[in-house]
């Protein structure tokens, strides 16, 4: 709390002087604010809502519980550790750097062959790397595999970052403090959700049966150092595009596959239909919350017109009436932004995260499919080998592992496929209370602020 | 008077310069709007030739009345202008003007819209009674305009324009000329909006409008038709301009191709926009006439508030005499006047009929179509405003030096707030569109949700979404009437004081040559002297004298114009004051109102959630 604010004081108190090395500042202030903004979370809105000023305290005291990145996970999930061979796994800490994030991973573990205690720094490689082990292995086929989290996406901010910095010597102090603190605001929102995603995906590894018995996970946890994956080569990358292709051409030619359960035929169809839909919700969610940031812009600007607009009257009473009128459009600005980030947070990513989770459902049914084909495969292989009379022990072992293959990733699909839908209910409950209740209260501090920003004009 | 001639020569010259100038900008007009015009073309191709001429000839009388008019006019300011002390005293009685309704009149090209005004008075002089009604069409609120700028504006008079013609209403006059039903429709409208006896909320107007099924007949704006008009906009062009613009017209064309192609991919087929587009709403027509319809009561009522303007005979007139107007000879559509107006009407409406279509199409219209319109109608005025700033005035009067800078830096932070203002509109708006679209993919993913309580909850928040949609929806249209076109409003103001400013200046510099002209006659009258030609030097004396007589004339007009300018002034800065905080006061509210709609969207959906059993 105190670093924070001392630091930004101490910003200030340049920035008065007039020093011409501002840009220099700026940086190592941003730095500062970016590169560990987990630990100085709350500092930093505390601090946003003194400068925009006037909210009233208890408002303020509304946000900060909220301002946690714990509740930003789009699904809760629930570790017993009490119970014999657990993991429980968390991220405390993450560092933006330049052009990465390095997430500190804290894990504690009941399991007899684990450290009861660790903590490692991971890098987003290093999260895709254990995914791309999960989804390779065989013996995975019948599960669905936790969808990767996706690649932090910083561009925004930085983009501003550089405006900011162009635009440094144009702008008045208050627009750049303004603009400043939008760009730590929008920082903070895309790190704690970058961070929320991570962390979901570790703890659905760790919370899962088989998965958390993986020697590639406890690698992932456990292992002090670097893991010094590197990122795809060309050959890979080409690989796994190629591996996507065939995969789609494989689902084509099984389409015309018949199956023997009535059970996953009906669930393929659900699923892909299902998939189509939730994607397309996805998008337009996105979209829609795209608009929205850019009302709040909108707002942001007619604040700043307003502002100078009041700062060029000559008449005194006006000249406060413009203020006003700007302050209410910064503040409305802010809670409207804060509402569109939460819309994000809530339903957005509610969305898109499902989405990839079915995909992945769609993914474990291919899977299947390909099984099914391969054991039918088997099966007249069998037949034709009987009929020449050659071969029949190979043809029968192999008939019967694609069996019992086939028969093992049946099952188990079944129950993932059961358990996506119980988790999807569940999620889909939480985050959409969360939603209205968020959305109800954003709305509320809107009215209120407009409400005395409206008395004081009319005074 | 008949050695005056050289003087005046010169000043006609001057002056024709000027109407060559203006003739020039008038052509210029005319061919830019035959590009406007083109959609309707076929219709109209003989009526325009027959109009391009009429311009022709309008613009070259025009110079001919106008100097006629400038030579006389000290003489008539002398006469006619009342006791200045009539505009000292404080207002006396009430008037309000209202428009209660509209509606249709005529059929096919010769329809227009006409307006009910209804006047209510109290004490004020001039007026016999104390209620008023008269239809009114747009064309009379130019010719009263009009009118009262050849009379008012050399006194200094800051004088508000007219709001600008929509185009939809233009629009609306074409292609309902089939519809008796339209007819019907005003008198609807004309019904609702008086029922109670008092005008209703334009939203709940709408809302009922909405509920009725004989809206006016859709317009359909395909994307053929917009490929068209930009073909036909871009091959208007003259032959040195076509190898440019062709290359830029195909570039259109292929992003419209592309835009479709790549509908095409994602499954929608154009119909279904149209539909969309045509059928769920007829495009802003209505929307257009309301606030239009509040921008002519603004208009009015800035007219009323005017000491010199409610007792005018012409504003008089307008409001109670109960005959048709005699037609004003400019004003009509199809004149070159008529056509400046519609031009920037044109880049608007096609702002907001793509706006409808949807966001993606927004940026296809910024891409191609509105640049060309606007940057047009951009060139133009700016070629306006460089006629009008001929010679450097040295300023005398340090307020009036202080007061222009400061009007020009409120016009330009107005100009921002308009630009900022009706960027808002638009993001709002595709909001609202986007919103709608959401909640319906919303509703197909609940139709396939296998658990059922859950599919219950997700259809409640596809109701929830619409209507927020429908909030924000609303809100737009008010941020369209409140902010932005009263801003709008603003920004015309504020070029009418500079018109004002413009007419002092104008006067100044007519007083100087003045004076330069009675230097140069006594200069040549010495020289006569000198020469012994005493008898055209008696001549000149009478000249010089009658010079010096028009020059101490102009000098009382400048003073008297400098003081009603301060006059005016200060009417006007008591008055934006108090709009100012009016309009962010009214923006506030209607906020505030969204939020409490949004408020009670979600209190709504929160316990759907909640039944929910995991």
């Amino acid at each position: 709390m105190e670093g924070g604010l001392s630091l930004l004081l101490d910003a200030e108190v340049i920035m008065d002087a007039g020093q011409p090395s501002l840009s220099l500042l700026l940086d190592r202030q941003l730095e500062s604010v970016l590169k560990n903004p987990l630990d100085n979370l709350d500092d930093v809105d505390v601090n946003v809502d003194e400068n925009g000023g006037g909210v009233a305290p208890e408002q303020r005291m509304d946000y900060e519980p909220n301002d946690n990145h714990r509740t930003n996970r789009t699904e809760e999930i629930n570790v017993d550790l009490d119970a014999d061979n657990s993991i429980l796994v968390d991220i405390s800490d993450a560092l933006s750097e330049r052009d990465k994030v390095k997430y500190t991973v804290h894990s504690k573990s009941t399991l007899g062959d684990m450290k009861p205690e660790t903590s490692v720094v991971r890098e987003h490689e290093e999260f895709i790397w254990l995914h791309s082990c999960l989804d390779e292995n065989e013996n995975y086929a019948g599960f669905i595999i936790p969808p990767p989290p996706p690649r932090p996406d910083f561009d925004a901010s930085r983009e501003k970052l550089q405006k900011l910095g162009e635009g440094e010597a144009t702008m008045t102090r208050e627009e750049f403090l303004n603009m400043k603190q939008e760009l730590e605001q929008d920082y903070l929102a895309t790190f704690k959700k970058t961070v929320a995603m991570h962390e979901v995906f570790l703890q659905r590894l760790a919370a899962h049966p088989v998965f958390r018995l993986d020697a590639n996970f406890k690698i992932f946890l456990q292992y002090e150092n670097e893991l010094a994956v590197r990122g795809r080569n060309k050959k890979e990358l080409m690989e796994s595009v190629w591996k996507r292709f065939t995969q789609s051409a494989d689902e084509v030619l099984l389409s015309g596959q018949k199956d023997v359960d009535e059970f996953f035929d009906r669930e393929r169809n659900q699923v892909v239909e299902y998939h189509t839909h939730i994607k397309e919700a996805a998008t337009k969610a996105e979209r829609l919350v795209r608009l929205r940031k850019n009302v709040a812009d909108s707002y942001s600007k007619l604040a700043e017109s307003l502002e100078r607009m009041a700062r060029a009257e000559p008449d005194k009473t006006m000249a406060r009436t413009l203020a006003r009128g700007a302050d209410a459009m910064q503040k409305l600005k802010k809670v409207e932004a804060r509402a569109s980030n939460d819309e994000e947070l809530k339903l957005t990513d509610t969305l898109v995260y499902f989405q990839r989770d079915t995909n992945a459902a769609k993914d474990l049914l291919y899977r299947r499919m390909r099984c099914l084909a391969n054991y039918e495969a088997a099966n007249k292989n069998l037949e034709r080998a009987r009929g020449r009379n050659k071969d029949i022990p190979k043809a029968e072992t192999e008939q019967n592992t694609a069996c019992t293959k086939f028969e093992d990733i049946s099952t188990l699909a079944k129950t993932e496929l059961k358990e996506l839908k119980r988790r999807r209910v569940a999620a889909f409950k939480k985050n959409l209370a969360e939603l209205a209740e968020l959305q109800m209260r954003h709305s509320r501090t809107q009215i209120t602020l407009l409400e005395q920003t409206i008395a004081a004009l009319k005074d | 008077m008949i050695g005056d001639g050289s003087d005046m020569l010169e000043h006609e010259v001057n002056l024709n310069d000027d109407d060559s100038q203006k003739n020039d900008s008038g052509r210029n007009l005319v061919e830019d709007d035959e590009d406007v015009k083109s959609p309707q073309r076929a219709s109209l191709e003989a009526a325009i030739a027959d109009d391009d001429e009429d311009a022709i000839r309008n613009s070259g009388t025009n110079g001919l009345s106008r100097l006629v008019l400038s030579d006389s006019r000290p003489a008539e300011v002398a006469c006619s202008s009342p006791p200045s002390s009539e505009d000292d005293a404080p207002l006396v009685g009430a008037i309000s003007v209202s428009i209660r309704s509209y509606e249709k009149r005529g059929e096919g090209m010769n329809a227009y819209i006409v307006y009910l005004l209804v006047t209510e008075v109290q004490g004020v002089t001039g007026y016999s009674r104390d209620h008023y009604e008269v239809w009114r069409r747009f064309s009379d609120f130019l010719g009263l305009h009009e009118k009262l700028a050849e009379k008012l504006m050399g006194r200094g008079v800051v004088l508000p324009h007219p709001p600008e013609k929509s185009i939809q209403t233009a629009l609306t006059k074409t292609k309902t000329t089939d519809a008796g039903a339209s007819k019907d429709v005003a008198g609807t409208r004309k019904r609702m909006l008086e029922s109670n006896g008092k005008k209703l909320r334009p939203d709940e107007a709408e809302k009922r409008m909405r509920e009725r099924n004989d809206i006016l007949p859709a317009q359909r704006i395909t994307f053929d038709q917009i490929r068209n008009r930009i073909t036909t906009l871009l091959s208007q062009k003259k032959e040195h301009q076509r190898k440019e613009h062709g290359n830029r017209q195909r570039r259109y064309v292929k992003l419209i191709d592309d835009f479709e192609r790549d509908l095409a991919e994602e499954g929608i087929s154009l119909d279904d926009i149209e539909e969309e587009v045509d059928l769920e709403r007829p495009l802003d027509e209505d929307d257009l006439i309301i606030t239009s319809d509040e921008m002519y009561e603004l208009y009015m009522s800035r007219i009323v508030a005017h000491g010199a303007l409610r007792s005018d005979c012409d504003v008089r007139d307008f409001l109670t005499m109960e005959v048709e107007l005699p037609k004003a000879t400019s004003t009509s559509t199809l004149s070159s006047a008529g056509m400046k107006r519609m031009f920037k009407s044109v880049g608007e409406c096609e702002y907001r009929i793509i706006a409808r279509i949807g966001p993606c199409t927004s940026t296809l219209f910024n891409q191609c179509v509105r640049p060309t319109v606007i940057t047009k109608y951009r060139t133009h005025h700016r070629r306006q405003a460089f006629s009008k700033i001929a010679v450097h005035m040295e300023e005398g009067d340090r307020w009036f030096e202080q007061m222009q800078s400061q009007t020009d830096e409120q016009e330009e932070a107005m100009k921002r707030m308009h630009a900022i203002s009706e960027s808002l509109v638009h993001t709002r708006r595709d909001l609202a569109a986007i919103g709608e679209t959401f909640s319906k993919s919303l509703s197909l993913l609940a139709s396939c949700e296998e658990s059922t309580a859950l599919a219950r909850c997700l259809s409640h928040l596809t109701e929830c979404e619409e209507t927020i949609g429908a909030v924000w929806e609303r809100q737009s249209e008010r941020d369209t009437a409140d902010l932005s076109e009263a801003i709008g409003e603003y920004v015309s103001l504020f070029n009418s004081l500079k018109a004002a400013f413009g007419e002092r200046h104008r006067v100044w510099q007519n007083w100087q040559t003045a004076q330069q002209n009675i230097t140069k006659k006594r200069e040549q009258k010495t020289r006569l002297e000198l020469a012994g030609k005493t008898d055209k030097a008696a001549a000149l004396r009478v000249e010089t004298d009658e010079a010096v007589q028009k020059a101490d004339q102009l000098e009382v007009q400048f003073g008297r114009i400098s003081e009603e300018i301060k006059k005016e002034y200060a009417k006007f800065e008591s008055t934006r004051k108090r709009d100012l905080k009016a309009i962010i006061v009214r923006f506030l509210e209607t906020l505030m109102k969204s939020q409490e709609e949004l408020l009670k969207a979600w209190q709504r959906f929160a316990p759907e959630t909640a039944v929910i059993p995991v």
